[in-house]
């Protein structure tokens, strides 16, 4: 068993807050992210589980023992550095060996645990090779391999395949997802990338500046996202945003106008009563629509409103057309057989369903 | 603006032959992407062309004159290091004005200050001309350095993986401004990367290298569309395409009972002379259609195996006796680890590699 919880941890590096008054649940056997751009403080944060960092405020529990005061080697929980920190002079076998030889265990003991762990990894047959002689798959089984061992309670991992190349990363993820399904081990994974934090978190956590900025599945995150700063991180491309005041129509309908064209839209009826109880006229929004919800064509449909075509961008199963309306670029998916030619007319339209409202000011999510 | 050209190059190093009889030819005002993973020698090449290395044999041509016995100086050729090499202790202004003060340009001061704002202007950094540039941030560096280098308006333009520092959400960012620039511009660019996203977002033609040598050159659609070998077919596309080993009979079977798949016509007859050997079957995971329930005789049983929630799609990976396929979802399916589902190939779109020499064969 191994429920981590964090309690108002604050982490501080001389007058420089790293984390700021955090709090976060993570469950039994869980895959938790820790997503967000350098400098957030989700390294600082892993590394106050792990006990390699301590903190200046708050609490840290795993299970019901609280552990601020107890040493990393005693925790019981392992932290994974970037996965090829193996030890080229040593074996496979001797790797995964080594937290258990070092804490003094039987010979006869470390192999039974050994050779248990490499069968769970299917890693068998590379036992006596040494790190130079492994591809780097067989290197993160090593490495993973040398984790378990010890039977931790959780795994803590920083970052582990960032500096594989894209198509061994690819393999990498599934390939952790999968493992992480088998082994069932409480695990906290942090990563920059959101393509890596979609792909495996059972949850993520998104943090920016030292603060957590939502806490969610990864369809939530990506369908409902708390503010700009999520809406904006996950995704590829990221959510497109556009400036927009609230008005009302001539007939008292509720409406957004953006603040670069001065073309206006309907709010979608079912939110309508939402907004107008809750803002005055003029206040200020941002729309947000993320591409595949764009709607992209070379002539006129019917609710469509023009722009010029800035950018084409293939990426083999389908195209990113880049439109420019006024002095705002918005990225649009499109089939891999539209090409239109750049400066180009191009009319677009949203679905209505699928745009989000941001509260200008405070960035938070509206709708 | 120029064209480049190299005509049989070989660079060593050593025993190691980098570049084995490379031929390439970037047209006047073209984008021209070289993409191969790392130690393919596509920097190598690059240096060629600028003049940073010296090619054993072949030649060098911009704007069709041979350049192999200039110096990179004068070759008039602008190179875009990987990481900012910006003058940190300079301001924005001065880091754009210094190429134009080298004696060997003789630009007059009000030419200078002029160009220095134009450029500043069109890569949206003149608000930065007098803050230093160790204050900026990764993508405004960024900018700088590339501004630094169209303010001499060189014939041609070398980048090696630029974008590569930024992280993700600036990288999409530049990528589109870059493309646009060049447009704007009509530069010849000369970008190399390992990326295959950003390959096929900015080129115009991709040249496809490994090992120090050519696999192929195309627009991006033809590159991935019709990969004219299996590495060009791997190295392209996210989630990368499914390569299944297939024994050419009546059928084609990847498994017998399990998976066995039939060509369409005109594919069928181009096989004919396979019969009784092995080849690769490859299909892209987009062109994989999964259901929940077994139309026809073509739809092969999966379990599936793992789920990666991505937002506008799932990648599923789909357990089928000893393979694993990759497809793709929209994110309404809800496929969920150990359901039984249906894949079928779309068979204008199905790939065969010859396996011996992994070349194309239909």
């Amino acid at each position: 068993m191994a429920r981590i919880r964090l309690v108002n941890i604050v982490k501080r590096f001389g007058d420089f807050a790293a984390v700021k008054k955090l709090n976060l649940e993570i469950s039994d056997k869980e895959f938790l992210v820790l997503l967000g751009p350098s400098g957030c403080g989700k390294t600082t944060t892993l590394r106050s589980i792990a006990g390699l960092e301590t903190v200046d405020e708050g609490e840290i529990w795993v299970d019901d023992i609280k552990v601020n005061d107890v040493r990393a080697s005693e925790r019981d929980i392992a932290f994974v550095f970037q996965l090829y920190a193996l030890y080229p002079h040593l074996t496979a076998y001797e790797n995964i060996a080594f937290p258990l030889k070092a804490q003094g265990e039987p010979t006869k003991s470390i192999k039974m645990k050994v050779e248990q762990v490499a069968k769970f990894l299917q890693i068998e047959h590379i036992l006596k090779r040494k790190p130079g002689a492994l591809s780097g798959g067989d290197m993160q089984r090593v490495a993973l391999g040398r984790a378990m061992v010890r039977r931790p309670k959780a795994f803590l991992m920083d970052e582990p395949i960032g500096t594989l190349d894209a198509r061994f990363r690819e393999e990498m993820r599934a390939e952790l997802k999968r493992l992480h399904l088998d082994i069932g081990a409480t695990t906290v994974y942090v990563t920059h990338d959101q393509v890596e934090a979609m792909s495996m978190g059972d949850r993520i956590a998104i943090m920016n500046l030292g603060e957590l900025q939502q806490v969610g599945t990864p369809m939530e995150v990506y369908n409902h996202p708390a503010n700009l700063f999520v809406a904006n991180f996950i995704g590829s491309p990221g959510m497109n945003f556009t400036d927009c005041k609230y008005i009302r129509e001539a007939n008292g309908t509720p409406a957004v106008e953006f603040v670069s064209s001065h073309l206006d839209m309907r709010i979608p009826p079912q939110y309508e009563k939402k907004i107008s109880e809750k803002y005055e006229e003029g206040k200020e929004l941002v729309l947000g629509i993320r591409p595949e919800d764009i709607t992209v064509r070379s002539e006129r449909i019917d609710g469509a409103l023009q722009a010029e075509v800035y950018v084409v961008e293939p990426l083999g199963p389908n195209n990113i057309i880049d439109i420019k309306i006024g002095n705002n670029i918005l990225k649009a998916r499109s089939p891999a057989s539209f090409k239109p030619k750049i400066g180009g007319a191009i009319w677009f339209k949203f679905d209505i369903d699928r745009i989000h409202l941001f509260d200008k000011k405070t960035g938070e999510a509206i709708i | 603006m120029a064209s480049v050209k190299l005509k049989s190059v070989i660079k060593r190093f050593g025993d190691i032959t980098a570049i084995n009889k490379l031929d390439l030819e970037i047209k006047d005002g073209e984008f021209f992407v070289l993409l191969g993973p790392t130690g393919a020698g596509k920097t190598t090449t690059l240096r060629v062309v600028a003049g940073l290395e010296t090619p054993e044999e072949g030649e060098v041509l911009i704007n069709d004159v041979v350049v192999n016995d200039l110096s990179p100086a004068n070759r008039d050729a602008a190179f875009i290091f990987q990481y900012y090499s910006l003058y940190p202790h300079y301001t924005v202004r001065q880091n754009l004005e210094f190429p134009l003060k080298a004696k060997i340009r003789r630009t007059s001061k009000e030419d200078m200050d002029k160009r220095v704002v134009e450029v500043a202007q069109i890569l949206h950094i003149d608000h930065l001309l007098d803050r230093r540039s160790d204050k900026l941030s990764g993508g405004e560096m960024q900018r700088v350095t590339i501004g630094r280098a169209i303010v001499r308006t060189p014939k041609v333009f070398l980048m090696d993986e630029p974008l590569s520092n930024l992280d993700a959400k600036l990288r999409e960012e530049m990528r589109a401004e870059l493309k646009r620039l060049q447009v704007d511009m009509g530069s010849t660019i000369f970008f190399v990367t390992h990326d295959q996203v950003e390959a096929m977002t900015m080129g115009d033609r991709i040249a496809v290298l490994n090992k120090g040598e050519i696999l192929q050159i195309g627009t991006p659609a033809e590159i991935y569309d019709i990969p004219d070998n299996i590495f060009v077919a791997t190295f392209v596309g996210s989630p990368a395409i499914n390569i299944l080993e297939t024994e050419v009979d009546s059928s084609f079977v990847v498994e017998p009972s399990i998976l066995e798949y039939k060509p369409a016509e005109p594919q069928k007859k181009i096989l004919t002379s396979y019969k009784g050997k092995r080849v690769n079957l490859g299909i892209r995971p987009e062109d994989i259609t999964v259901s929940k329930s077994k139309a026809g005789p073509e739809d092969y049983a999966c379990e599936v195996y793992v789920v990666e929630n991505m937002g506008m799609e799932d990648i599923l990976r789909l357990k089928i006796g000893k393979n694993i396929l990759r497809a793709i979802t929209p994110p309404t399916f809800h496929a969920q680890i150990g359901d039984i589902v249906y894949a079928s190939f779309d068979k204008d779109r199905t790939h065969f590699f010859d396996m011996d020499t992994g070349k194309r064969i239909v």
